[in-house]
């Protein structure tokens, strides 16, 4: 994913109260100790948009094509994880894939 | 029609060759199972009674096994069964598990009991376990007739109740339940994989997700440990494989999806949190292939431009067209959009200017744009509203790219690059007056070169007006002050800094260095009383070593202007304290040079006018000083050079390490010390023969201002062997140099002017793309025209149309590439390009498709011209 507002899951026209918000809930699931991989993606997107100038520059110079999972994500955020279906446990145990 | 071929079958290849039991054998090791089946058949037709036939039929066995694999995971479990009844029909075999988990598979429960009872399986107890493990995946999964044929007592009939809870509870979510069923399932169930499996999946709980929806490092381990104790053969491994799936990340997670089936899907989408609508849209993306093309992922979008917002679609969409906005304008409306409009136009072009590293190109482009957005506006642009915002960041955005204040100093040509941009951010701030960075900037800009105090003077009042206690402005204040010769004004701001801020070392440095700049000032001025309160008001703000060594050694060059007798003194001592060599040597050059004090007197006077030849340490401390002047920007005056050359020459043959002399090469680069730069670069070759970059710092330093063409071949030729040297060793940056060096003075071709949108966005002819390629075939490296012409571009410059003509008759290198161009384009065409070179007017007739191929970008004039000429448009 390369969209930062996709990336921190807000919506486009958040302002900073809510970027930072998104950032430090963020920061609880992926710490640079834990995940730094994720931290470094966190941080990037966070800093992209951080501040009301931050986020005009980036819609305006921001050149960067959006990716299918962009699209997915803006699409159809993913949500909570669910329980499988038991008919879904059961075909897998029959040996289906 | 060309007939197709027809593959000869198993058996026809096998009568063609001679078989023998190890091709058999290697058959069926490398996988080939048909091969080894036909190659043990034919042995076993001819081999006698014995040892060797079982073998043989073992060998058989082992390749209708591997063959019924095959069938199976391709789901072809009928034609597996077959395999495996072949294999049972070879006679005294063990009974094998994977037969009966075929047979499960194709729901033969009848057939398979029997085989719990076949006395091979009675010692072999891990087969047995197995082959109950794959009943008690079956029963689950609720192929019929399992419970009926097992006994009462056997444990997967006993344990399925209990399993069944646990599946149950999993699947509604009741942990507590869950955990209640696994415990009552022992260790040696053949339950016990779906147990470890269930574990698993219960540790993907939302709470352990991170932000992009993956699972956290820790609940993706814990789980994986798990799921590692399930045996690829056993019955549970499709569960177990579906669950690693889902513990995939975003990305690891596509390309896998798409080999999965439909349940392995579901698990992972569930597991995942996907709602059935990103299923069904990641879907239709598979269908797009591994690397969606810009113009398919721009349909996609289009298609779905209801679910993803107009103007998501829109201003993402508009990214797809990059880096071709030309072509992919075209396949904009094609692909579903709607018409682009005339500020896209602008904005693709602004995009695109860019892609080049002209910064004119794209303060013009951005101007355009901004002008067009205010034009578009339909209230007034009150400073600070979003547009406002918008416009003044497209006016800062050639010196967010560039950067080229921060490294330029003003100048007095109004339309120069520097003077466009700073006008740029002036014009910015009447946006967004409240960007306290772009006042910093420009306000540094203005004191470089101290020719704009009055402009940078301007810049502040401004700032400080907004921002009068912050301390980057006061610190801008304090700079400013500094650069008018307002010491004491500056003391005053620099109190107030160190009020708030009491470590800030920075100012201290700064303020000590106005005082000494004052005192140096006052000793040129041969006031050195003025010198020495200066220097008093310096002492108060210095804290370290460095800053009192220079203090000393000011204070020592004032008294000896006053004829203090402790002048001598104190700067003999200083000169010892720093081994009276050429590190002290080149400290009281530099300081009597700024001074105004003649170097070569002072050193006379203190008794250091023989030059003495440095030892390494003092050969170590002259250049650490030096990079310590250099890095300041400063310069070193001829007088120190002229100083310095020789003794640096003599100490060329010191043997230090390579590194050690390739920085002093580096450092003397930075300097005119050519000769002893020379020395050391030719010193170092005697030790490193061919060492490319000695040879590049032999040849810079050997062919300092001498024009290209005047430099003798064998020299090039070396220097390209030294190319081709740092290439094999792969040091791209030698490399890089190398070739900067070897192609001469910056050639005027900048090439094909790029862009084109313009206003005319909408309406204008697109550019035929295969012209660029045209163009550019035409310069390319092997062109003999195009390296020619930048050649001659460059000596027209330095000898002017008429000197250059009379080379034509010159023998040599030069003559025979002007004439060998004659030839390929003609005399006319030749003449023509001469003239067009040297007054860079009157391009046409030339032989080549684009004139504008010879344009060195437009003057700021032509380009102000351009830009009407579009707005008229």
């Amino acid at each position: 994913m390369t969209d930062p507002f996709l990336i921190l899951g807000v919506p486009f026209d958040a302002d900073d109260a809510a970027i930072e918000a998104a950032y430090l809930a963020g920061l609880r699931r992926a710490s640079p100790e834990r995940d730094p991989a994720g931290f470094e993606a966190l941080r990037a997107a966070y800093e992209k948009i951080r501040t009301r100038r931050d986020r005009l520059a980036y819609a305006l110079f921001d050149q960067t094509p959006p990716s299918a999972a962009d699209i997915l994500a803006k699409a159809a955020p993913v949500g909570e994880p669910r329980r499988p279906k038991r008919a879904t446990l059961t075909a897998l145990l029959r040996g289906e894939v | 029609m060309v007939q197709k071929q027809k593959r000869p079958s198993v058996k026809v290849r096998q009568q063609t060759c001679a078989v023998t039991p190890e091709s058999a054998r290697a058959d069926l090791e490398t996988g080939r199972f048909r091969e080894a089946m036909a190659g043990f058949k034919e042995l076993l037709k001819q081999a006698p009674s014995g040892e060797g036939r079982d073998a043989l039929r073992d060998g058989l066995a082992d390749a209708y096994e591997g063959r019924a694999r095959q069938l199976g995971a391709k789901g072809m479990h009928k034609e597996a069964l077959v395999m495996w009844e072949n294999r049972a029909a070879l006679g005294t075999l063990p009974v094998h598990p994977g037969h009966a988990v075929c047979l499960l598979r194709l729901g033969r429960v009848a057939q398979v009991m029997p085989m719990l009872d076949d006395a091979s399986l009675k010692f072999d107890p891990e087969s047995r376990a197995l082959l109950l493990g794959h009943l008690a995946a079956q029963m689950l999964a609720g192929t019929a007739g399992i419970a009926e044929a097992l006994p009462a007592d056997d444990p997967v009939r006993v344990q399925a109740a209990v399993a069944e809870e646990a599946l149950d509870a999993y699947c509604v979510g009741n942990d507590q339940a869950l955990a209640q069923a696994l415990k009552a399932i022992p260790f040696r169930s053949p339950y016990r994989d779906l147990v470890q499996i269930l574990k698993a999946l219960s540790r993907l709980d939302p709470a352990a997700r991170d932000h992009r929806g993956d699972w956290t490092g820790e609940a993706r381990n814990e789980a994986a440990k798990l799921l590692d104790r399930v045996e690829d053969n056993s019955g549970f491994a499709r569960l177990r494989d579906a669950a690693r799936l889902a513990l995939l990340s975003e990305t690891e997670l596509a390309p896998k999806l798409r080999e999965a089936g439909p349940a392995t899907r579901d698990l992972a989408f569930s597991l995942r949190g996907w709602p059935a609508e990103r299923a069904v849209l990641w879907n239709e993306i598979q269908t797009l292939g591994d690397s969606p093309q810009p113009k398919e992922l721009l349909r996609l979008m289009f298609r779905h431009r209801r679910v993803l917002g107009e103007t998501w679609v829109h201003e993402r969409g508009l990214r797809l067209l990059l880096p071709k906005p030309q072509t992919g304008a075209k396949w904009w409306s094609e692909a579903g959009g709607k018409p682009l409009r005339k500020i896209d136009g602008y904005l693709l072009d602004a995009w695109e200017s860019e892609t080049d590293s002209d910064p004119w190109k794209v303060v013009t482009y951005w101007q355009d744009y901004a002008d067009f957005a205010l034009e578009a506006a339909e209230l007034r642009v009150e400073p600070g509203s979003e547009i406002a915002l918008r416009i003044a960041l497209m006016h800062r955005r050639a010196e967010t790219l560039f950067q080229i204040l921060q490294r330029m100093e003003p100048d007095s040509d109004p339309d120069s690059l520097p003077g466009a941009i700073a006008a740029e951010l002036e014009l910015s701030l009447e946006y967004d007056p409240d960007d306290r960075a772009t006042y910093l900037t420009l306000i540094a800009y203005y004191l470089r070169g101290g020719k704009a105090l009055k402009d940078a003077r301007d810049i502040l009042k401004r700032a400080q007006a907004r921002w009068p206690t912050d301390k980057a402005v006061l610190t801008a204040a304090m700079d400013t002050a500094i650069a008018s010769g307002a010491f004491k004004k500056a003391a005053t701001i620099a109190a107030d800094i160190l009020a708030v801020d009491p470590i800030n070392s920075g100012v201290r440095e700064r303020l000590v260095e106005a005082h000494l700049s004052h005192a140096r000032k006052n000793l040129s001025d041969q006031r050195p009383d003025l010198a020495m309160r200066a220097l008093a008001l310096a002492e108060n703000w210095s804290r370290t070593e460095r800053t009192r060594e220079r203090l000393d050694l000011v204070r020592g060059l004032a008294e000896l202007l006053a004829f203090d007798p402790q002048g001598e003194g104190r700067l003999q001592a200083l000169a010892e304290s720093l081994g009276n060599g050429l590190a002290a040597r080149l400290i009281l050059l530099l300081e009597a040079g700024a001074c105004g004090i003649p170097g070569a007197r002072l050193l006379k006077q203190l008794g250091l006018a023989k030059a003495p030849t440095p030892d390494e340490t003092d050969l170590r401390a002259f250049f650490s000083r030096l990079r310590a002047h250099l890095d300041t920007g400063a310069k070193l005056p001829n007088e120190v050079s002229q100083q310095l050359n020789d003794p640096l020459k003599r100490v060329a043959r010191l043997k230090l390490d390579q590194s050690e002399i390739e920085s002093i090469c580096e450092t003397l680069r930075r300097t005119e010390l050519h000769d002893a730069r020379l020395a050391f670069a030719d010193a170092a070759l005697k030790r490193w023969r061919g060492e490319p970059v000695f040879e590049l710092h032999a040849f810079e330093a050997r062919h300092c201002g001498v024009v290209p063409w005047n430099i003798p071949m064998r020299e090039m030729l070396r220097l390209e062997q030294a190319l081709e040297r740092a290439r094999d060793k792969g040091d791209s940056r030698l490399v890089h140099r190398l070739i900067e060096v070897l192609s001469g003075p910056s050639l005027p071709f900048a090439g094909p002017p790029r862009g084109g949108f313009g206003g005319g966005f909408i309406d204008d002819d697109w550019d035929d793309e295969d012209e660029d390629g045209d163009i550019d075939d035409a310069f390319d490296d092997g062109d003999m025209a195009g390296r020619s012409i930048a050649l001659f571009a460059d000596m027209i410059r330095t000898l002017g149309p008429s000197g250059f003509r009379a080379l034509m008759q010159m023998p040599g290198p030069v003559g025979e590439s002007m004439r060998e161009m004659e030839r390929e384009i003609g005399k006319e065409a030749l003449d023509n390009l001469i003239n067009a070179l040297a007054a860079d007017i009157n391009t046409k007739g030339l032989p080549f498709p684009d004139p504008g191929v010879f344009d060195t970008g437009p003057s700021p004039s032509t380009r102000k011209r351009n830009r009407a000429k579009r707005k008229r448009r």
